[in-house]
């Protein structure tokens, strides 16, 4: 029987004016929904990679074509392997959620049966135990947004998580040399014409040294986001393709891509120092496309 | 890395796809039976969870079809290649191993 249904939790409750919270056993149907389809995914990753290896010996151009799609963002065993990762997540998510609502509902149920002892005993103290009451559902609201962020986190594949994940260390790198000795970092204003961003904020003005690269409005993530992406997929593409990621010859070859697509999109008002070809950058200017590469190797795990 | 020859194991190939296609058709079944047993019930009357919650199982469920046909498509192909390979290798003859694995 849940505390929730117990007659004096459901009086006190009642003289508190909190609504009772919600039984938990559709959670733990969905946990169970969720855990067991994130097994058979894991299942399926070990199964694919068996039924693979049976061709195994096979060597030439087809058959390193299929190693290139098996192996990619698209093939099914990654494919396999990001929905065991997601399911896993939200399974987790889903109990984590459970474990919280059952400790509020721990401490609502305190609140009420204090609430059936005040109004004999010391009814002026009823304002205040509703007020703690309230302060409870609104830690568990809260508590429950985050969690379906989390949730709305998972709706990207696991090659769109690493290129949030490298743009954001992008946006920190860059940052990092403007912080300020007492906290925070030298302000960097910018205009913005995102308007979803516009209307949350009130403003098309952001300080983008002062703000997470999640929080950047669109137009301003934009830069770091096509970096890191063109970064990842030469990361993915050149791992397929046996290349060793830890060589020099990578390093220079995939720094030279990231700065041969960063020209085509801003050749237009790069400075003559940024304007030239990859082979005759000065070393500054190349460790700046380097680090994209970095990150993204960072990221590959 | 790309060598410079072929190595061929049509057997070992069909194999492969043989299992992809088996794979295929469990997932098939299982995929089916997710899209009936997973329902648009919200676990918690609270928006701000459920919401997201059932719009990232709808999500998963639309990977879980593209996966079903992924798998198909590597069984099928597999299957293709080592029927294309099994004509090469009557082709190849002249240059067919002991170990049956043609190499040209």
């Amino acid at each position: 029987m849940s505390l929730m249904s117990e007659p004096a939790v459901v009086a006190g409750l009642g003289i508190l004016g909190i609504p009772p919270l919600p039984d938990t056993g559709l959670l733990d149907k969905h946990i169970g929904e969720l855990d067991r389809a994130a097994a058979y995914h894991r299942r399926l990753v070990q199964d694919g990679g068996h039924a693979y290896r049976l061709a195994g010996t096979n060597e030439g151009p087809a058959t390193d074509a299929l190693h290139a799609y098996m192996t990619s963002r698209d093939g099914a065993v990654p494919q396999a392997a990001d929905l065991a990762d997601r399911l896993t997540t939200a399974v987790g998510n889903l109990r984590v959620s459970k474990i919280i609502i059952e400790w509020v509902e721990g401490l609502l149920a305190s609140v009420a049966v204090a609430a059936g002892i005040a109004v004999a005993f010391a009814p002026q103290l009823l304002p205040r135990l509703a007020a703690i009451g309230g302060r409870f559902i609104a830690m568990l609201r809260n508590a429950l947004s985050r969690a379906g962020r989390i949730f709305m986190s998972l709706f990207k594949t696991r090659q769109a998580r690493r290129i949030d994940a490298v743009s954001d260390r992008l946006h920190e790198a860059w940052r990092a040399p403007r912080r300020l000795p007492g906290g925070g970092y030298e302000a960097r204003v910018k205009t913005t014409t995102d308007q979803a961003w516009i209307r949350r904020h009130g403003t098309d003005q952001v300080d983008i040294a002062n703000t997470r690269y999640k929080d950047l409005p669109a137009d301003w993530q934009k830069e770091n986001k096509e970096s890191a992406t063109v970064a990842v997929r030469l990361v993915d593409d050149a791992s397929r393709r046996g290349v060793d990621l830890k060589g020099e010859e990578f390093m220079e070859s995939a720094s030279e891509r990231v700065h041969d697509a960063w020209l085509r999109r801003n050749g237009e008002w790069a400075p003559p120092e940024q304007k030239l070809p990859y082979q005759e950058l000065s070393q500054v200017e190349k460790e700046k496309d380097r680090v994209v590469v970095r990150e993204a190797l960072a990221e590959q795990d | 890395m790309t060598p410079d020859y072929v190595n061929i194991d049509a057997g070992g190939r069909h194999s492969s796809g043989r299992s992809f296609r088996r794979l295929a058709d469990e997932y098939t079944d299982f995929a089916t039976g997710l899209r009936s047993e997973w329902g648009d019930e919200a676990p918690l009357p609270y928006e701000e969870f459920s919401g997201p919650y059932l719009e990232l199982r709808r999500t998963l469920l639309e990977a879980c079809e593209r996966l079903d046909g992924h798998l198909r498509h590597v069984g099928n192909g597999q299957v293709i290649m080592a029927e294309v390979n099994v004509e090469a290798e009557h082709i190849n003859t002249v240059n067919v191993t002991p170990t049956g694995q043609a190499r040209a």
